[in-house]
């Protein structure tokens, strides 16, 4: 057999299995749309994983701390009144989307941390060096 | 050439995504449960290693919405809203701050569509299928394509399509915040009585927040912003304990919003220069050009500082 007839017959190959897969996938497809998860089985309770606070996560270019400690919650930005913070917070969730928003108006009602010291220090340590 | 072309056309048929929207699909259901839904319902919110439970009542009866969200730590805060009113009740400050906002934009209500310009910032996927409060629930990630933005993971109950569970993370996938519903319950019938503050109204001060003139020119910029956020409203606002109005610029991208407050500083104020937090929004306060900026926004705190010190006069950045 010559080399050229072996390439087209192993190419052959691989074209009526993908055929096979693309008639499958076609097929499999108005299922899934039905019901995305009804083949997925349902699992035990989710692992719980522990809530963190709030970090900045690395940011390619010139944004700054790549490390941040942030300060305890309920606390307005340094000595700014916490009733002018919550003023603040109540204009900014009227343009929270809706998605969000719920998350922003229970942090408004949500006591402040009785446990926060309320001159913790606002750190932040750079790791790039800038 | 006849087999080349075979291989293309399988290829292209395989290239198929078998279920791409599946994530927004989960979206869309819930965001139309959540628009035509009365319920009632308690739940935790857990940030920062604290845990707080709250409850819920929301009711729609022909296009109109309330709601009332309570803090069940004994503080007695509260939330009303009424259509368009907002009423946020904080005895603990005696304080009552009335805000008027836009209509049809409930605590949790219809969601964006993440179609468009805004698509790239987000990745939308169905990650699986969980038990969850009120049986299977389909798990849906919203997850942030960069470190600008927060990425959230929700569970969809499947047979009522109304979120059970919610958590925001960070980009790195750390969980920052989590709302779980303890209970909930479906009622039709919510009377006016249930929508009621609790609280002693007599003893609090009340300061109300007028409506902003939205649309003028903003006489504010920011110079620089996160790729995919854009100035959506602009204007004045005449905010309680301030004698001069401030101009509020909010910027978004479609998803997380953030709130730019630009003022002049009350004679012999210090300056205020820091960072703060409420639940998952946080602040940043600063001085550019002699006027006190204050951002807050549901992002990390560094896009806040990215943005509050790029701000600039609009004439100036015209004039560059």
């Amino acid at each position: 057999m010559s080399r050229s007839g072996a390439v087209l017959r192993a190419l052959g190959g691989v074209a009526v299995a993908a055929g096979v897969a693309a008639v499958a996938l076609l097929l499999a497809e108005p299922f899934s749309r039905q019901d995305p998860v009804a083949q997925v089985p349902v699992l035990a309770q989710v692992e719980y994983t522990p809530v963190e606070a709030v970090s900045s996560a690395p940011a390619a270019g010139e944004a700054p701390a790549r490390l941040y400690t942030t300060p305890p919650a309920g606390d307005g930005p340094g000595n700014l009144p916490a009733a002018e913070f919550a003023n603040y917070l109540v204009a900014h969730s009227s343009y929270a989307s809706p998605l969000v928003r719920r998350s922003v108006v229970a942090g408004l009602i949500v006591a402040p941390d009785p446990g926060a010291a309320q001159d913790a220090p606002v750190t932040e340590n750079r790791q790039d060096g800038q | 050439m006849t087999l080349c072309r075979a291989l293309a056309a399988c290829a292209m048929l395989i290239a198929v995504p078998a279920a791409a929207d599946d994530g927004q699909e989960w979206l869309n259901r819930m965001a139309g449960a959540l628009a035509g839904t009365s319920y009632v319902g308690e739940f935790v919110c857990e940030s920062a290693g604290r845990a707080e439970r709250l409850s819920i009542t929301h009711r729609v009866r022909d296009g109109a919405i309330a709601e009332r969200l309570v803090s069940l730590s004994g503080n007695g805060r509260e939330l009303v809203r009424e259509d368009d009113e907002v009423v946020v009740y904080l005895p603990d400050q005696k304080l009552a701050i009335i805000e008027r906002r836009p209509a049809q934009s409930d605590l949790m209500g219809a969601l964006p569509q993440f179609g468009g310009e805004f698509a790239p910032w987000y990745e939308v996927s169905l990650v699986g299928r969980e038990s969850a409060l009120l049986g299977p629930a389909a798990v849906v990630a919203v997850r942030p394509r960069d470190g600008y933005r927060f990425g959230y993971r929700l569970w969809i109950d499947e047979k009522t399509r109304m979120p059970v569970r919610s958590e925001l993370s960070d980009s790195a996938g750390r969980v920052i915040e989590r709302l779980r519903f303890t209970r909930l319950e479906f009622d039709d019938d919510i009377t006016d009585a249930a929508f009621e503050p609790a609280v002693d109204r007599s003893s609090l001060r009340w300061v109300r927040q007028a409506p902003q003139a939205v649309g003028e020119a903003p006489t504010w910029r920011a110079a620089r912003i996160p790729p995919g956020f854009r100035l959506s409203v602009s204007g004045l606002q005449a905010m309680a304990g301030t004698s001069a109005p401030v101009s509020h610029l909010v910027y978004s991208d479609g998803l997380a919003s953030v709130s730019v407050f630009i003022q002049l500083p009350k004679p012999g104020m210090t300056p205020v220069v820091g960072t703060g937090r409420s639940g998952v929004a946080s602040a940043f306060s600063t001085v550019v050009q002699g006027h006190q900026v204050t951002v807050v926004g549901e992002v990390p705190p560094d896009t806040l500082k990215y943005i509050a010190t790029g701000l600039r006069p609009a004439t100036q950045e015209q004039n560059r």
